[in-house]
């Protein structure tokens, strides 16, 4: 089958780029041997393409436009510019990790009311769940197992940010998953000491205060990262 | 490890004071282009502009050549690099930022004229193309020997930004149509054209 003109002339980029497939070269170089004008016509798109190419990159304005930029940008809002927290940046835009999110705080509040709780030992019942002062040095030595199933939701809680937080880890800027991941880093082994420390010493009044307080740092940093904008 | 009541629990290494001071973790102002660009990010304005200084000329050439005009070429310099400010939280350093930054001009450039686009996107015959003569380009003087940097300004725009997108920039036909809201086959008859016309005014 022979081809016309119009078909060889659109064909010319492929044939430049090497992607035409070998019949159709067959077909366009066949056409080129018999068609003088369409020989004519590679050759020059052959030498406009390399004359394109040979062009330099960069070409310096005729004069300085920057004082005109400075200007817009000082009067123009950034996109999503938050305030800068530990070396996470955060917006509002939560999008689907809004429920598990929304959990991490209520499994905050809820925990910080029953440690409360668990410090002022079984006597105070609903006034120390509420929220109350706890009384001076009235601390009462604690179950360390009724800290338990408290440290057990922070632990499931965490577990599910880190995965939705894992299957984001390519989206994110690096340098914000390397922050993200030494402060874990740190988290986790303030954990483990204080976990260490409160099975040395169960009957503690403020060990299992501290270990809830650096959960509770775990799960806000995971929060924080969530909140990034992709 | 035990504690006496009244007296805050102390460790051999205070957790809590460690953990937050690592916390605190900053980006220190490293060396290299990642420290400028996370400085710029972190709103210095003053490591903005020599991210502006490094590649002011890539992205007015880019201008240029796709506006065909000095004027139309400053204008839209400028409104790259406002919005690069605008936008450098999305910068997220997989690809280089020059990278970032050619996507984010031919993306403001090509925008622009997608709205003003009433154009169909069916595969035009030789004789249509000549719509796309819509006399934005300079007045072309036959008698001027000119250059390819010079005969480019003289294409019509739509031919024109074919040829750059293709010829200089190495965008694919169907790149090219995707971001100028034509057809694959458009694109190509549009490169035809330029390269003929160019072909014309070079060969004088």
């Amino acid at each position: 089958m022979r081809k016309t003109c119009d078909w060889c002339r659109e064909s010319f980029d492929d044939h430049l780029d090497d992607r035409l497939p070998g019949r159709e070269r067959a077909l366009l170089e066949a056409h080129l041997s018999e068609c003088a004008g369409c020989r004519q016509d590679l050759a020059a798109a052959v030498r406009l393409r390399a004359a394109a190419r040979a062009l330099p990159q960069a070409i310096d304005p005729p004069r300085d436009l920057w004082s005109g930029i400075a200007e817009r940008i000082e009067q123009s809002p950034r996109e999503q510019r938050v305030p800068h927290v530990r070396g996470i940046r955060f917006t509002p835009s939560w999008r689907r990790w809004a429920p598990l999110a929304a959990a991490a705080v209520l499994l905050i509040a809820v925990s910080s009311g029953l440690t409360m709780a668990l410090l002022r030992g079984p006597s105070t019942g609903a006034a120390g769940a509420a929220g109350g002062a706890p009384v001076p040095g009235a601390a009462a030595p604690i179950d360390f197992a009724a800290f338990e199933p408290i440290e057990s939701e922070y632990r499931t809680t965490v577990a599910a940010l880190q995965a939705e937080l894992a299957a984001r880890h390519d989206s994110l800027d690096p340098v914000t998953v390397r922050v993200i991941e030494t402060n874990l880093l740190i988290i986790d082994q303030a954990i483990a000491e204080a976990r260490r420390a409160l099975a040395a010493d169960p009957s503690s009044a403020h060990l299992p205060l501290h270990l809830s307080d650096i959960y509770r740092k775990k799960v806000e940093l995971l929060r924080s990262a969530a909140q990034i904008r992709i | 490890m035990h504690e006496r009541e009244g007296t805050p629990l102390t460790f051999s290494r205070p957790i809590a004071n460690s953990m937050d001071a690592a916390l605190e973790v900053e980006q220190s102002a490293n060396a290299g282009p990642d420290a400028l660009i996370e400085r710029a990010r972190q709103g210095s304005v003053e490591a903005f502009e020599r991210l502006y200084r490094e590649n002011v000329g890539r992205v007015y050439a880019l201008c240029l050549r796709l506006s065909g005009d000095v004027p139309s070429a400053e204008e839209l310099t400028q409104d790259v690099f406002v919005l690069a400010w605008r936008k450098l939280a999305s910068f997220r350093g997989e690809s280089a930022f020059s990278t970032w930054l050619h996507r984010l001009t031919v993306n403001l450039v090509l925008g622009r004229r997608r709205s003003d686009t009433r154009r169909g996107n069916r595969i035009l015959l030789a004789e249509d193309l000549a719509i796309f003569d819509d006399g934005s380009s300079r007045r072309f003087d036959p008698a001027a020997r000119i250059d390819l940097e010079t005969a480019m300004t003289t294409l019509p725009e739509a031919a024109r930004t074919v040829f750059v997108m293709h010829e200089l920039e190495g965008y694919t036909h169907d790149e090219i149509g995707r971001m100028t809201g034509r057809a694959e086959g458009t694109c190509k008859a549009l490169l035809h054209r330029a390269r003929k016309l160019l072909r014309q005014r070079l060969e004088r």
